[in-house]
């Protein structure tokens, strides 16, 4: 099933240790996230990605779109609202909670939505509001592996949804009520609780100009529209 | 190992390699395996032309730009016209005089026969006057009389059957090929083989019916396994494609300016990240959502064609529905026109007990007159426009539904039960004969009798006018090379112009 291995010596070395290792997981979990291979990091360079851009030949770390949930919890965590609640019953993305057809998406949630993705209650051929178009499945078939496609219907959902518009401003008023209250100083902000990183000189100098400009929730806004949010690493 | 770009099918790489069978890179929009080269065991029946796509490739950047067919096509664009519920065929397109002659008496050697809601009564004429339309004089009822006055220009396929009895699986049956949800819907396919020679809308759009949704949903546009780039767009002239415009909020200098800053902080991204296709790609989609703002609402100004194409279509009719419904079929021809590949327009909503579709079990004569005049002059209208702007001859039509009626009312009701054992669908235009049919029910309408055919053999035929070979058509899922057609499906060549 699919297509001869790239690397058929290091799976088998990998094997034989595992065996060695008393078929330990955690071992062999440890000695692959503890090499040079997988600590590469994840920048392309000029010849090793036109002879192989998708790293299959382990080059670099693959940079790889989170999948939908792990899109919208995020998000969620950014603006502050994440609900960490964990068990019991799921949360509904649809106004009706049976039937056969006629699902008409919620757009605006409270806490109790503001739940991780993954107590949604499932839709079998629905595909969700917003994150559908990030390959999250309805689960009318099983999927093993999901696609990543990149879609103008992506761009439209996260930069105009009413979803979206809500946390960006969940996510100023978390900024705001920090206590630097200079643009400088919560462009930088944006920048740590969004991407994990302050801006560079370049960003820093055009991202408070905009925060001056159009206010601080258009910088928000925009944060969580980019690559660097959205794919990991 | 792959190469940048990567192609679909390169020599070297392995038929059944996994759609995403790395994780991230290209691969996140190649399918490897979606046009495979040709197997040995080809249909027999298969297309003699060559094929001229033997490697196709997707670029991750432009999964939407055109891509060649495996040989030259008939039909560039489709429009599919779904009627949901099941249009009686009895009623319409298949004219039984024996039907008419043994009215009230049982279906002989079916008299007790029970199907989908219980048992049926007698046998019953048809509820409309069948008459001889057009120069091919072709019966077609009084129900649909604009439709009939396009006979000349239909090729009839009179011996569909379905597998299920059923609305919502029969449906999908229809509409992806398999009974079950999650299957890819045939515009996903098209649209993932073929992609779109618009740059500025989504390539495959379903229109859904003014009353509501279909019985299946957006299961009958569904992309199922495919990239979710590939599934169809709901879009309709009551509809607007969801967060299509900036939010209210904000203003549109503010809008510009927040795009602008985006576009900042990616091509600081891209530095660092030199030659990242996907952050290409993303940029890319960007701006295409972009482009569809600014086009989406200039193709829905139906309201600014001329009035002789509103009155075609009966988009002045003062029914509200059929209004609408006319604007939907001309927004139809506005898409096709602009370059989008697939159009799926949706006839009649979800199962009401045949108040909002086709279902009628319980009085089909005052259900069918009000459905039939929404049908019958948009759709009509529909086919006559498309023909004076010779877009007819690059565009296939196609009418279908998810089975047809039974020809005895049920007991002790006006209507008429499921029959998926035998039933009509049409197509029209491109690549395929005109004022033709095919296949027959038996005398009275019950049966499939000659020429059978299954949804299977209806994709093959509609793949094979878009120049796709339906076997080479495939990707792998789930330990399974999935095609539209499942394991089955005959090109119907008879059908063939």
């Amino acid at each position: 099933m699919g297509s001869t291995p790239t690397h058929p010596d290091l799976l088998d070395w990998l094997a034989d240790t595992f065996l060695q290792d008393d078929w330990s997981l955690k071992r062999l979990h440890r000695r692959i996230v503890m090499s040079e291979t997988f600590r590469q990091n994840n920048r392309p360079n000029d010849k090793a990605i036109a002879f192989d851009a998708d790293a299959r030949l382990l080059w670099r770390f693959p940079p790889r779109r989170m999948e939908a949930e792990a899109i919208r919890d995020s998000i969620l965590q950014t603006s502050g609202k994440l609900n960490l609640t964990s068990g019991g019953r799921g949360f509904s993305l649809f106004k009706q909670r049976g039937g056969l057809s006629g699902y008409e998406p919620i757009e605006t949630f409270d806490e109790s939505g503001w739940r991780r993705m993954i107590y949604t209650h499932k839709i079998r051929m629905q595909s969700v509001d917003i994150f559908g178009s990030f390959d999250c499945p309805d689960a009318g078939q099983m999927r093993p592996k999901r696609t990543q496609s990149i879609t103008p219907m992506q761009a439209l959902n996260l930069f105009n949804s009413t979803f979206m518009t809500r946390q960006a401003q969940f996510f100023t008023e978390r900024i705001q009520n920090m206590p630097e209250n200079t643009t400088a100083s919560q462009t930088r902000n944006a920048f740590l609780i969004a991407l994990s990183r302050p801006p560079t000189a370049n960003e820093q100098i055009a991202m408070e100009e905009l925060a001056k400009e159009q206010g601080l929730m258009q910088l928000c806004r925009i944060l969580m529209n980019t690559s660097e949010f959205l794919y990991i690493p | 190992m792959t190469k940048n770009p990567q192609p679909l099918t390169a020599p070297s790489m392995n038929r059944r390699r996994v759609l995403s069978g790395v994780s991230g890179g290209l691969a996140s929009i190649a399918l490897h395996s979606l046009l495979s080269k040709s197997s040995a065991a080809d249909d027999r029946n298969a297309s003699p032309e060559k094929s001229t796509a033997g490697r196709l490739t997707i670029a991750p950047a432009k999964p939407y730009e055109p891509r060649a067919p495996h040989f030259a096509a008939k039909a560039k664009n489709v429009i599919f016209v779904f009627c949901s519920g099941a249009i009686s065929h009895v009623d319409t397109f298949d004219f039984k005089p024996q039907l008419i002659k043994h009215d009230g008496k049982p279906l002989p050697g079916n008299e007790k026969l029970v199907s989908f809601q219980g048992p049926n009564g007698n046998l019953t004429k048809p509820l409309w006057k069948f008459r001889p339309r057009g120069e091919s004089g072709k019966m077609i009822s009084d129900l649909i009389p604009h439709i009939g006055g396009m006979a000349d220009d239909i090729c009839f396929l009179h011996s569909l059957t379905n597998k299920s009895n059923t609305h919502g699986p029969a449906g999908n049956v229809i509409n992806t090929g398999f009974t079950f949800d999650g299957f890819p819907s045939m515009g996903a396919w098209i649209n993932c083989a073929l992609g779109t020679e618009n740059r500025n809308l989504p390539a495959f759009i379903a229109i859904e019916d003014p009353r509501g949704m279909p019985q299946s949903g957006p299961n009958n546009w569904a992309g199922g396994f495919l990239p979710a780039a590939f599934q169809g767009t709901p879009l309709s002239t009551t509809q607007l494609i969801r967060y299509l415009n900036r939010p209210s909020g904000i203003s549109a200098e503010r809008d510009s300016e927040a795009r602008k800053a985006w576009r900042f902080l990616e091509k600081q991204r891209q530095q660092i990240f030199k030659g990242d296709q996907q952050l290409a790609a993303r940029m890319a989609s960007y701006e295409l959502a972009a482009r569809i703002q600014l086009h989406v609402p200039e193709v829905m100004q139906v309201a600014d064609e001329p009035e002789y194409i509103r009155k075609l279509y009966g988009a002045d009719s003062d029914n509200s529905t059929k209004a609408a419904f006319a604007n939907n079929c001309i927004l139809a021809r506005r898409l096709v026109e602009s370059g989008v590949r697939f159009v799926q327009l949706f006839n009649g909503a979800y199962a009401s007990g045949g108040r909002l579709n086709w279902d009628a079990h319980s009085n089909i004569k005052s259900q069918y007159d009000i459905h039939g005049d929404i049908l019958d002059q948009p759709v009509a209208g529909l086919l006559q426009d498309l023909k004076q702007r010779g877009l007819l001859d690059s565009t296939l039509v196609i009418f279908a539904t998810e089975f047809g009626r039974m020809p005895m009312f049920q007991a002790g009701t006006f209507g008429r039960d499921h029959n998926p054992l035998g039933f009509t669908c049409w197509l029209a235009g491109a690549g395929v004969k005109k004022g033709f049919n095919h296949g027959t029910t038996d005398e009275f309408g019950f049966r499939a009798q000659e020429n059978v055919l299954t949804a299977h053999d209806l994709h093959a035929t509609i793949l094979h006018l878009l120049g796709l070979r339906h076997k080479e058509l495939n990707v792998y899922h789930n330990g399974i090379q999935r095609r539209l057609t499942d394991v089955h499906g005959k090109v119907i060549h008879q059908v063939l112009a």
